[in-house]
């Protein structure tokens, strides 16, 4: 649950741009939303002193597009909430409204000026530019809107942000002699405005390492990933950027001997433990460590991070929920459903739809859990709440349905179906559900008809061949019902063909893990290489060659390990502790390319935090 | 088929048990005390659980009842296990047989058997194969299996190398019946995966070691033996068609003849893998129909885990319906016969999903337990995963045993109001139904996994009233094993077939028991033996236990013991 994307969709109706709105029609404002009266006012006190409202949202706002100073436009009624609306009709070009109240919130406005509108149109068809490989008219489009920045009075951060537009526009000519210098400066603009450790100058930041790394400059842009990473990560008010970098470091090794269980793993599981319990972490770190760690099938490890969440911070609802889906993750449904049910009855976001929402959405784990639980009456009732909260909420329609089918409630899961399927016409589980409840309503025609539906948007659905052959055969259309069951019995044969190759394979690295922990490496290393010649999936081979790599590693065979480590970067499999391993071994053997390693390493680090927590 | 139509006759049973007092309510009261203790029975199954976790230790656990003396008392066999990795253990896992004493205690007379300790144990089944009127076993187990002839000295003698029926695979639930109607039972052999001690595999739960999967291994192909009537037996399982389909990891068989076409199939339940349906086309040779029947897959079309089954009809339809048990979350699965070889999933709307959603079932049998003339369920659950609780917080190692009763199609779990015989938590296996004290209600017992049994009384059953059949083959099989029973009583016709070896690695009694509910008298007995022959008998008194033998009818009557 991204806080930032609810924000966006609860305040905005309509996202307009530039380029599809009539020049008349169209209002650009900046906003900011804070959480008390007294800050809302203090802010628009200091903008009547002279400082830059853009600023000041970058800085302090939690609302929509802070980072881009709260710009937002809009062309129509209903594009967004009504306070807004009525803020925004009462403004002047350049003025800013009073204090208004946004839900639980408090927001101010500011109405652009037709110069500000300018620059804002010149920095967008930039940017449109780039996405269009325009790069040449991006590097004017940007240089003229840095001109423009520049005469807005006082301090301002477009003048930094047009810079960070030029340069990329000639790092991504492949300039990068010009791109460099260019993105110094916008990041000490940045810098300057924002102070060196606020998130809004990471953008600029992350230009700049791209350029040092393009530029082969991997050193220095190394530094920039670190420093990237301790100012995305740290806890603002906890920890220092020392602190979140080497807790992260920490975590790398974790991951990277997680499977083996030896000894270096258990020392590296001590350090990072004995390192968390000491840094605070930012509230949503919490849960992108312990996926990580879940994924590694390191269960109570997991939760263990989850509980030190949840000491820092007691009344949070992200945590809780993040907390129940490692449950559910690990099959410990009784726990996930006690960690939901707290969670519901804790407070949420200020916005009352984006509540109402997230609520929605936790009604409907609870009752999923009461379904597993088999507590149909619990569930039944949780579901319930869930599609009063959220119409929209599909997976809460069809737990519904699947509910009363299970209870043998057939003409309940019927309807329930049915309503599914009106409000998410296109959907094979609706679809597949339908044709099972007509199966078992002995109403084969339509359970046929159903079941090809489901069949024609998720034609390897296995379940729908199935009820759709029984249903033939026992409508009277044997010829067609066998050639159905023929089609769903090339499914079957098909995924269980896979399945034991899977098990096979996973054997193989069980027994190869087995054989290096036992001290038979080199029996190891062989059932590693026969695992990956025996054509595994893409998931498979990313973990062989994962093992393999650091088994080599482990048994001193450096130059190996290095080897199978760039075969994988080689193959596009760019995961971050890949580069780790592969700097490492490169800085064992000497070999200069452990800077370009360290930095890709750092970069994708942050790069895969950022995928976890979204 | 000739039809032998027997003159009328009055079974004059003794006043104390003519008639029952009719004003109980179906079921009601009825409890099952665990007699276990005062039963005397001691026997406690050896799985040598070990830290290898050799799949064998979670699997096995069989029982049987059987009237090894034809004393026309049920005698109880329990298979033992043993151990892979601990020699002592392994020698002192001895299968127990113990005899009925007909006063609520049994006596071990093991030692003098002839049951002999060998290799590790699974199951067991039991019919008189070469029909010298007294029942012979059959015992499976993970890499052996032995068949024993009844001497009718009470002892047995192994004859399994004579026979031609041994297996050196694994092998777990095993049926007589009569595939080609000639008189001698044939043998079905479930066979599970290739493991092998020194093929042990590691299969992780989290951090720790856990029971492998079967899929972690191969199926192995089941065996069919057809008896040669002269002691031996032969193999004939790749031409009676049975192996058509790649092998499943096959772990319950029932014999029963679900289309009414006077020939028996098979039903065979596999474990993660497509079930198996056999149907027979005569001439000892079969069709494996289960997909087609529907009764290969759970309803979602994915195979389920398939432990024990049985046939019964539970609507009273007069066809054979189907009922599997499987893992938690599966449900274990009734299958309605819709006639025409076809069968419903009706597990959702009979209650069965609800009621087995949570369990892990092994030993099942379709029981009318408290003689409503119903049949209900009766289950034998236990996980299979020692450690469980390493990985998950919604189940348990041991459960509860479940006994669904069956109102006009609807089940409902009645276990908690059945006394501390269902409320017993063990991790369970085979499950047998039988009248141990011969009083017209129906007892259980249940094998436990590296446990002691449970000897479970029914108390209350017989205030509604019942009979108990014994058929006696001429021309059929001695034990008249896949004769069709068909009792019209009070509006109702009850369908029951003499079956050997159902369930889980088990048998029940032979004797064919029908619940008269308050009636006590039924109008006509029909008895369809597997030659063709028809014995009919009309107008039969309750509460008693009758013989009857094929072209003569009832030979023999005793009332009930109260």
């Amino acid at each position: 649950m991204n806080r930032v994307v609810l924000w966006i969709a609860a305040l905005f109706a309509l996202a307009c741009f530039v380029s599809g709105v009539p020049q008349t029609d169209r209002r650009a404002a900046n906003l900011i939303v804070v959480s008390t009266q007294p800050d809302a006012t203090e802010i628009r006190n200091r903008v009547r002193l002279g400082q830059s409202f853009e600023l000041l949202a970058m800085r302090q706002s939690i609302g929509p597009s802070a980072d881009d100073g709260g710009y937002f436009i809009t062309a129509r009624a209903g594009d967004v909430r009504q306070e807004l609306e009525n803020a925004l009709a009462r403004l002047k070009p350049g003025e800013v409204s009073p204090v208004e109240k946004l839900g639980r919130m408090f927001f101010l406005l500011r109405r652009s000026t037709p110069d500000e509108d300018r620059w804002r149109s010149q920095y967008y068809a930039g940017q449109k530019a780039l996405e269009e490989w325009r790069y040449s008219e991006a590097v004017q489009l940007f240089s003229n809107a840095a001109m423009d920045a520049g005469k807005f009075k006082g301090e301002d951060q477009r003048v930094a942000l047009s810079l960070q537009g030029l340069s990329r526009s000639y790092f991504l000519q492949g300039d990068y002699q010009r791109a460099e210098p260019v993105a110094r400066e916008s990041l000490s603009l940045f810098e300057k405005l924002l102070g060196s450790g606020h998130p809004g100058i990471l953008a600029s930041l992350e230009n700049l390492a791209a350029i040092e790394q393009g530029g082969a400059e991997f050193a220095t842009a190394a530094q920039h990933y670190r420093k990237i990473l301790s100012t995305r990560w740290r806890e603002p008010s906890g920890s220092s950027d020392s602190d979140i970098l080497d807790l992260l470091e920490k975590l790398s090794a974790v991951l990277t001997n997680a499977y083996f269980r030896d000894s270096i793993f258990q020392n590296a599981f001590r350090e990072f433990d004995e390192a968390l319990a000491l840094t605070p972490l930012r509230e949503d770190l919490y849960a992108g460590i312990a996926q990580g760690l879940f994924r590694v099938e390191l269960v109570a490890e997991a939760e263990s991070v989850m509980h030190r969440g949840i000491q820092r911070f007691p009344r949070s609802r992200e945590i809780r929920y993040a907390l129940a889906k490692i449950y559910v993750q690990a099959s410990k449904y009784e726990a996930a459903l006690g960690a939901f049910e707290t969670a519901a009855g804790m407070d949420g976001p200020a916005d009352p739809a984006v509540n109402r929402q997230q609520r929605g959405v936790i009604q409907e784990r609870i009752a999923s859990m009461n379904l597993l639980l088999v507590r149909f009456d619990a569930a039944a009732a949780a579901y319930k709440t869930a599609i009063e909260l959220s119409p929209d909420n599909l997976k809460a329609r069809l737990g519904l349905a699947d509910l009363y089918f299970r209870r043998g409630m057939m003409k309940e899961a019927l309807d329930a179906y049915m309503s599914a399927n009106l409000s998410h016409p296109n959907n094979a589980a609706a679809y597949r559900g339908l044709a099972e409840t007509f199966l078992h309503l002995e109403r084969f025609s339509e359970s046929v008809s159903a079941a090809q539906k489901a069949i024609a948007l998720e034609p390897d659905e296995r379940a729908s061949h199935y009820i759709l052959s029984l249903a033939l055969l026992r409508d009277g259309h044997n010829e067609q019902g066998q050639m159905a069951l023929h089609d769903y019995e090339k499914l079957e044969a098909q995924s269980q063909a896979d399945q034991k190759h899977q098990r096979t394979l996973l054997e193989l690295d069980r027994n190869a893990a087995m054989k290096l922990v036992g001290g038979q490496g080199e029996e190891g290393i062989a059932l590693w290489r026969k695992a990956l010649s025996s054509g595994p999936t893409a998931t498979l081979e990313t973990r062989f060659l994962m093992n393999l790599g650091v088994a080599q590693a482990k048994l001193g065979r450096h130059r190996d390990a290095a080897e199978t480590f760039q075969t994988m970067i080689d193959l596009g499999i760019n995961d971050f502790l890949i580069h780790r391993n592969l700097a490492v071994e490169y800085q064992i053997l000497g070999d200069s390319r452990y800077l370009q390693h360290r930095a890709s390493y750092l970069q994708k680090y942050d790069a895969a935090l950022k995928v976890i927590l979204n | 088929m000739r039809t032998h139509t027997i003159a009328l006759i009055f079974i004059v049973a003794s006043a104390g048990s003519a008639a029952v007092a009719s004003v109980v309510q179906q079921g009601e009261g009825v409890r099952f005390s665990d007699i276990t203790a005062k039963s005397k029975i001691s026997f406690r199954h050896e799985n040598g659980a070990s830290p290898e976790k050799h799949l064998p230790e979670t699997m096995s656990g069989g029982v049987v009842l059987f009237d090894f003396d034809n004393d026309g008392w049920l005698d109880i066999l329990f298979v033992n296990g043993g151990s892979f990795v601990d020699t002592r253990k392994a020698a002192g896992a001895q299968h127990r047989l113990y005899r009925n004493n007909k006063d609520g205690t049994f006596a071990d007379v093991t030692a003098t058997s002839g049951i002999t300790v060998s290799g590790f144990g699974m199951g067991a089944c039991s019919a008189d194969y070469d029909n010298d009127g007294f029942p012979d076993l059959y015992i499976t187990g993970a890499d052996f299996s032995r068949l024993y002839r009844n001497t009718g000295k009470g002892s047995f003698a192994d004859v399994t190398s004579s026979a031609g029926v041994g297996s050196t695979l694994w092998s777990a639930s095993c049926a007589f019946g009569d595939i080609d109607n000639d008189g001698n039972v044939d043998l079905y052999v479930t066979r599970y995966v290739d493991y092998a001690p020194e093929r042990n595999k590691y299969c992780p739960l989290w951090t720790a070691r856990a029971y492998c999967h079967p899929n972690e291994y191969n199926g192995v192909p089941d065996l069919l033996f057809r008896n040669n009537g002269n002691g031996t037996f032969t193999d004939i399982s790749r031409e009676s068609g049975i192996l058509q389909r790649p092998s499943g990891n096959g772990l319950g068989v029932v014999f029963g003849d679900y289309d009414n076409d006077g020939r028996a199939d098979i039903y065979v339940a596999n474990d993660s893998t497509p079930n198996f349906l056999f149907h027979n086309k005569s001439g000892g040779k079969f069709e494996e129909v289960g997909f087609l029947a529907g009764v290969a897959m759970g309803h979602d079309g994915k195979p389920q885990a398939g432990m024990g089954t049985d046939m019964g009809d539970f609507d009273g339809d007069g066809l054979l319906d189907i009922f599997v048990t499987n893992l938690i979350m599966e449900t274990h699965t009734l299958y309605r016969n819709m006639g025409k070889g076809l069968f419903a999933d009706v597990t959702f709307t009979s209650g069965v999903a609800q009621a087995t959603l949570p369990y892990v079932g092994f030993g099942t049998a379709f029981v009318d337990y408290d003689n409503d003339m119903d049949l209900d369920l009766a289950i034998a659950n236990g996980h299979i995963i020692d450690n469980v609780h390493l990985g998950r917080d919604d189940t348990t190692y041991e459960q509860l045993n479940l006994l669904l009763q069956n109102d006009s199609g609807k089940f409902r779990n009645v276990g908690p109001i059945l006394g501390e015989g269902f409320a017993i938590m063990k991790s369970s296996r085979a499950l047998a139904v039988g009248d141990l004290d011969n009083d017209g209600d129906m007892d259980i017992v249940v094998a436990n996994v590296g446990q002691a049994p449970d000897i479970l009384r029914n108390d209350g059953g017989n205030r509604s009233n019942s009979l108990l059949i014994r058929t006696i083959g001429t021309r059929s099989n001695r034990d008249g094993i896949g004769a069709r029973l068909k009792l019209s009583v009070g509006g109702k016709i009850l369908t029951r077939d003499v079956k050997a070896g159902s369930g889980y690695l088990g048998q029940n009694d032979l004797r064919v028991h029908l619940g008269m509910a308050r009636r006590t008298v039924a109008e006509r007995l029909e008895i369809l033996w597997p030659s063709g022959m028809v014995d009919t008998v009309e107008n039969i008194n309750a509460n008693q236990i009758l013989t009857v033998q094929e072209g003569k009818g009832v030979i023999g009557g005793q009332p009930f013991e109260r």
